[in-house]
């Protein structure tokens, strides 16, 4: 009865999150969580009130409590709470007139722009709309219609799509709140220094060359995919700059700088360990008091991002936990492993791409709720991974995950953009899934085998880093896809026309990242590699599905 | 001690959220979205809405929306709002309830 009860649960969570994405149930993503938990909570009070007593109906806030990650959820109220202060005393304009001012140095436009593109990451914090918000009206500056007239249209879509793939990307390294915290937090469990950011790295990683990735197909496909669809005006010859210089309160300075020393004190941590929360919300109250921002300013900037969406994910997750959810997914993708054309390799292959599969408008949601069942695949429960191989697979997870909610149709970047941009959906999404599938999700596990395997050892394993062999691989990805991209590329043309052709080299590239994960994971042999391969394919025929071939009024559906 | 300082930092945040979403709910004022102004800019709608709202005294102001609260609650004429003041604008927030559907990015 109680295994009953993890099933029922589950169903609830994924129809919830399915219909929500299919805009079958139209309510605010935070709404729906709120009361998928208040649901799981009523039914396991019911069965376990029935099976066990009261008692363990007593038990069960506990239980949720219990289920809930509090370091990622802190680390995020944190980081939310300082982007709040930032915004309510001008940091963000500072930071704008700092960044217009970096043309003029020796890095020139193109050092600017490449610095601009990978900013969000470098600024580590925990939820990229922040840096998008502050940022993005600065890259229009560079266009036409921004009033600079120094990019071509064409630029301006590769310069604003790179952008947001890195900022809809950048809560996944954050060591403030990122979504890479809550794998950290199992990961800690064998690795003694994980929270220390032991996925930090290959998310960053994967990340830098995806965007780059992702600029090249721009390029190369979408803009051959869809020639006419942008409405962003081409660049004017003979107009010179008529775009005012930004202009910043010196309080907006001070705040960049006291934020600047506290991300270095929580990282670094020259002062002793001391938790980064507790940092951040020291300096935000700094910042606060020297800025003299008003209450109303500083609700206003929090209530800019739905923080409580995000937190109402991790409060589901603990209703799932509470309620034997997890148990019960965990057994269904044990059966799945026992499928012989899938096996371990294929269904982790899988597994690691679920969150551009089903994604949402932030990948804390989802990522709350499936790291724990990730976590039940290595040593703690059913043995299909050893701690290392969990890391390589957990690395390769967290990397799809949070780069996720850029192409959601729930709010994500893509979506939003194609949007206002009046092209065809899939302009922004393809190249956002493509790289994500292709590139990422592989370059992360390689990272984390051959070098942060051995910068966090655990307890009696001496891994070496092993630097040629990640630039061996990495660059043989690297080239898979540029090659990739270049077929489809040539198989682009506007219309139905080279569909299939696309279809096939899309599909071929799931393979390669399925089977670059098999390798990562089980080493040179043949039969979890074809596994892999294959459980790579299946995934890429789902997310080839969620990029719809033709202009469609509402966003894909499955 | 470090577990000490952590636990005063996690009640200090759960509380500070708490007492967001209460004065949130005290001081906004409510609305109904009469339409939405076409940006200014492409793609501006990454960034922020521009809504007119017609608020429950009568008065008809515009209001900010961020790319992610719009489209998470896909505000569209009809739809009731909430408005927080700040300087001289008005800053709309998520609600809790029923919205009426609307594609993203569609402007009016």
């Amino acid at each position: 009865m109680m295994a009953a009860l993890g099933y029922v649960t589950l169903a609830i969570f994924l129809a919830a999150m399915v219909l929500t994405l299919l805009k079958k149930i139209n309510l605010p993503v935070q709404t729906v969580l709120v009361l998928v938990t208040l649901v799981c909570l009523l039914i396991g009070a019911i069965f376990k009130g029935a099976a066990e007593g009261w008692g363990a109906v007593l038990a069960m806030p506990n239980e949720m409590m219990g289920g809930i990650i509090l370091h990622p959820v802190t680390a995020l109220l944190a980081g939310l709470f300082m982007a709040g202060a930032l915004s309510a005393t001008g940091g963000f304009e500072a930071f704008k007139v700092l960044i217009g001012k970096l043309q003029k140095t020796p890095l020139g436009l193109a050092g600017t722009l490449v610095i601009l593109i990978q900013f969000p990451m470098l600024a580590s914090l925990p939820c990229g709309r922040i840096m998008a918000a502050a940022l993005l009206p600065l890259l229009f500056t560079f266009g036409s219609e921004g009033g600079m007239n120094l990019l071509t249209k064409s630029q301006l879509i590769v310069l604003i799509g790179a952008f947001a793939r890195n900022a809809f990307g950048s809560c996944g390294p954050s060591p403030i709140g990122g979504v890479g915290q809550i794998g950290e937090g199992f990961l800690g469990s064998y690795f003694p220094t994980a929270a220390d950011g032991i996925l930090r790295a290959p998310q960053a990683f994967a990340l830098m060359l995806g965007t780059a990735l992702t600029a090249l197909f721009l390029k190369l496909v979408s803009q051959k995919l869809y020639p006419n669809d942008c409405s962003l005006r081409e660049k004017v010859t003979g107009e010179g700059i008529t775009v005012a210089a930004p202009h910043a309160p010196v309080t907006g300075y001070i705040a960049l700088v006291i934020f600047a020393l506290s991300l270095f004190v929580a990282i670094v941590q020259p002062l002793g360990k001391m938790p980064v929360q507790t940092v951040l919300v020291a300096a935000a109250l700094l910042i606060i008091i020297i800025g003299r921002a008003k209450l109303e300013d500083l609700m206003a900037g929090i209530i800019l991002l739905p923080v409580s969406a995000m937190v109402a994910g991790f409060m589901a997750a603990g209703a799932l936990a509470a309620t034997g959810g997890f148990d019960a997914l965990g057994t269904l993708l044990h059966g799945v492993a026992k499928f012989p054309l899938l096996g371990a390799a294929g269904m982790l292959a899988i597994f690691v791409q679920i969150q551009t599969m089903i994604p949402l408008s932030c990948s804390r949601i989802l990522t709350a709720a499936l790291v724990p069942v990730l976590f039940l695949f290595g040593p703690a429960a059913y043995n299909f991974l050893t701690w290392e191989q969990l890391a390589v697979v957990m690395a390769a997870y967290i990397i799809n995950a949070t780069t996720s909610c850029g192409p959601s149709p729930l709010g994500g970047g893509g979506m939003m953009g194609e949007g206002q941009m009046r092209v065809e959906s899939g302009y922004i999404k393809g190249a956002y899934t493509f790289t994500v599938m292709a590139a990422m999700t592989p370059l992360a596990a390689l990272f984390m085998k051959f070098v942060n395997l051995a910068r966090f050892p655990a307890p009696g394993q001496a891994f070496k880093t092993n630097l040629p062999a990640l630039a061996g691989f990495a660059a043989l990805v690297l080239v898979a896809n540029i090659a990739a991209i270049r077929l489809l590329s040539q198989a682009a043309e506007p219309g139905d026309r080279g569909y299939h052709r696309q279809a096939v080299i899309f599909l071929a590239t799931g393979v390669l990242a399925g089977l670059v994960l098999s390798l990562s994971v089980f080493g040179w042999t043949i039969i979890p590699a074809l596994q892999g391969a294959f459980g790579g394919l299946l995934a890429a025929v789902w997310i080839a599905f969620m990029v719809p071939k033709r202009l469609l009024p509402e966003p894909a559906s499955f | 001690m470090q577990n000490t300082i952590f636990t005063i930092t996690a009640v200090f945040l759960f509380a500070g959220w708490l007492a967001l979403e209460i004065a949130l709910h005290r001081r906004v004022l409510r609305g109904t979205v009469v339409g939405i102004r076409a940006p200014r800019l492409p793609l501006a709608e990454l960034i922020v809405s521009d809504l007119i709202v017609r608020l429950d005294d009568g008065r008809e102001v515009d209001a900010q929306a961020s790319g992610c609260v719009q489209c998470q609650a896909r505000f569209a004429a009809g739809s009731r709002v909430a408005l927080l003041r700040r300087g001289d604008g008005y800053i709309v927030t998520v609600p809790w309830l029923r919205q009426r559907a609307k594609t993203c990015g569609a402007g009016e």
